[in-house]
């Protein structure tokens, strides 16, 4: 799976289903919705072989004005942070 | 500006936009809107069920590249017509539908009649709207029928509620459309064609898989002129028969699931596929990871979410085909190429895979000696329509048109039931030329009561029933997949074609023998109105070639000798 990080804006809230129809439709697993006055952020756990199908798909939308897909970098996994955490108290 | 109603706004929309023609089938809640029409330009059409009304405007549509309408009331008339929106969806045809909804104070209190068809409708319009004020009905017309026109083209959807029909309102309709984000025309970069005309100049053996894109985007004479600049081999996906010119030599036919030898082989082969106005359906490609393993890509699409989707792509090109088109053939002016003619003679050589039965059973017809002998006789210039299953697979190898308005298939869909009542449409659309239906046993059942639409309009339209009392396609892959086990195919209890179509006012003939082809068909071909060929068909025909599904193209099962 791939995590993809989407800034929506939109013309009106009323697209917001159709945003996630389509998220759920190309095997996309929403894990986080917020979204107000006309702006979403979502959160997709995405299949990786159709990963790349997301943003054009959803940017193709209508009323999506537009879309940015942040790259997030990753944080420390909790296995990570308590091995630093260790190195650290050594 | 003076108040007027909904109803009266909608028939304003549709006169500014040049509408002249809707399909459509009234009930409850759209009665506003019909009792308008009455003092309208805008002609109705009545048919027979909701179904035959979108088809019959995507056929309209499909044949002069104008808008088609189709109208229906709220709840079931509204959902009758989602497999005519899919259809148009799948395929980039431009409609609008307008449907009636209950009064806004009914709308969710499950009333009679009502249904959610904003929401049934979401996944396969290009875009729709539910109408909660008069006020706003004007702006979300003007703006319904330029989105479904531009771009890539699509099905829109306007639900508007009685009240907001009954409604009155001075809003004017827009002069001037715009639609934050929607951005329907991309600029082409230059800089991509170059890309491209680089990959084309350095490949030896380069094959062009031209899409539906080249109709809709009516790039027709742009592709044709490059083709005659490159002379390189041209192979069509079922949505462009018609698009390369019918005298090109290096027009090797439709390509995919059932595509001639020469198209899949040259495709197989290829050092490099240019894909024009195509989206790389899996009937087109096969087997993904082995289609067309040697080459690199170059992609021309209007969408911008096509390209790589499925194929990746070396050389995208983010534009119209036409613009894109015409710059390249600029660029090949000034930088003109070795023509591939060489590469074009051998892609030909390898043949079509058609093979001619020498045996029938006696009382039946070969289908495919039907096919071939109707398009000897039709030519390139008659409209041909056609229903889904092998009659469409058998027609679509042997099309001849001379444009691709002339060929009005249902291509992504598939929807059985299309042939009928997008024939009606298309030859409702172009009333001067002729037009045939080719439709099965299964599929004319489910949409055949429009013979009585074709009838009140009295079109010369010409439908030739392919009657092998089987659901032919499904049958075929019974037989190849599913050893013979034949499961809800069987159609032996049809009813006599012939005989139905003349209690419908059609004059009808039947077809039996393999002597007398030729002589039914002119026939009925020189019935001045409508008229209906039953053709008596052998039940077990298979479509050949055939490439399995999940296979490569180069593995093609070829007709048993």
């Amino acid at each position: 799976m791939k995590l993809l990080t989407f800034a929506i804006v939109l013309r009106t809230m009323a697209a917001l289903p159709r945003v996630l129809m389509l998220i759920g439709r190309l095997g996309g697993e929403v894990t986080y919705v917020s979204a107000a006055d006309g702006r979403a952020n979502v959160v997709v756990k995405a299949p990786k072989r159709a990963a790349h199908r997301f943003a054009p798909q959803v940017r193709r939308i209508v009323d999506v004005i537009e879309m940015t897909e942040l790259h997030v970098v990753a944080g420390r996994t909790r296995d990570q942070a308590e091995a630093e955490r260790k190195r650290k108290l050594a | 500006m003076t108040r007027r109603s909904g109803s009266k706004v909608v028939v304003e929309a549709l006169t500014r936009a040049g509408v002249t023609t809707a399909w459509g089938y009234p009930g409850g809640a759209i009665m506003p809107l019909y009792d308008e029409l009455l003092n309208s330009p805008v002609t109705h059409i009545l048919t027979r069920h909701e179904q035959g009304a979108i088809h019959a405007a995507d056929g309209y549509a499909r044949a002069s590249g104008r808008l088609g309408v189709a109208i229906a009331t709220s709840g079931p008339g509204a959902t009758n017509l989602t497999t005519g929106i899919c259809t148009a969806m799948m395929d980039s045809v431009p409609l609008l539908c307008l449907t009636g909804q209950v009064a806004s104070p009914l709308i969710g209190t499950d009333g009679f009649q009502e249904a959610d068809t904003f929401n049934i409708c979401t996944a396969i319009t290009k875009q729709n709207y539910l109408v909660r004020s008069v006020d706003d009905l004007p702006r979300v017309l003007a703006e319904a029928i330029f989105i479904a026109q531009t771009g890539r083209p699509g099905p829109v959807l306007v639900d508007i509620p009685k009240d907001v029909l009954l409604g009155h309102t001075s809003e004017p309709l827009p002069d001037h459309v715009s639609v934050p984000g929607y951005e329907p025309s991309p600029r082409l970069d230059p800089a991509q064609v170059q890309k491209a005309h680089a990959l084309l100049r350095a490949s030896h053996r380069p094959v062009c898989i031209v899409g539906g894109g080249c109709r809709i985007g009516n790039a027709v004479d742009e592709f044709r002129e490059w083709c005659r600049r490159t002379q390189v081999p041209v192979v069509s996906t079922l949505m462009a028969l018609g698009s390369a010119d019918p005298d090109y030599a290096g027009h090797l036919g439709m390509l995919g699931m059932h595509g001639l030898r020469q198209a899949n082989r040259a495709v197989f082969e290829a050092d490099l596929i240019l894909g024009f106005g195509n989206r790389f359906d899996d009937r087109v490609t096969g087997a993904t990871d082995r289609f067309a393993s040697q080459a690199k890509v170059v992609h021309v699409d209007i969408d911008a979410a096509e390209l790589g989707k499925i194929i990746r792509v070396d050389a995208p090109v983010h534009a119209d085909l036409k613009a894109a088109l015409t710059a390249w053939n600029q660029l090949l002016e000034q930088e003109p190429i070795e023509p591939k003619s060489e590469w074009q003679k051998q892609a030909s050589s390898y043949g079509t895979g058609l093979v001619r039965r020498e045996s029938s059973e006696p009382g039946k017809v070969p289908p495919t000696e039907v096919l071939d002998e109707l398009f000897s006789i039709i030519g390139p210039s008659t409209i041909v329509a056609t229903d889904v299953g092998q009659n469409q697979m058998w027609a679509a190898q042997r099309c001849r048109a001379d444009h691709p308005r002339k060929w009005i298939t249902s291509g992504g869909a598939g929807t059985m039931g299309y042939g009928l009542p997008s024939a009606m449409g298309a030859q409702a659309a172009c009333p001067d030329t002729p037009v045939v239906a080719i439709v099965g046993d299964g599929g004319f059942q489910m949409t055949m009561a429009e013979m009585a639409t074709v009838r009140r309009l009295n079109l010369p339209l010409k439908v030739l029933v392919m009657d092998n009392r089987y659901l032919g396609m499904v049958r075929q892959w019974q037989e190849m997949f599913f050893d013979r086990r034949y499961s809800a195919v069987d159609l032996s209890d049809n009813p006599d074609f012939a005989a139905l179509a003349r209690v419908y006012g059609f004059e009808a003939f039947t077809l039996t023998e393999r002597a007398e082809i030729r002589g039914s068909l002119e026939r009925w071909l020189s019935c001045a109105g409508p008229a209906l060929l039953h053709a008596i068909c052998q039940a077990e025909e298979n479509v050949y070639p055939m490439v399995p599904a999940g296979a490569s193209l180069a593995e093609m099962v070829e007709a048993p000798q």
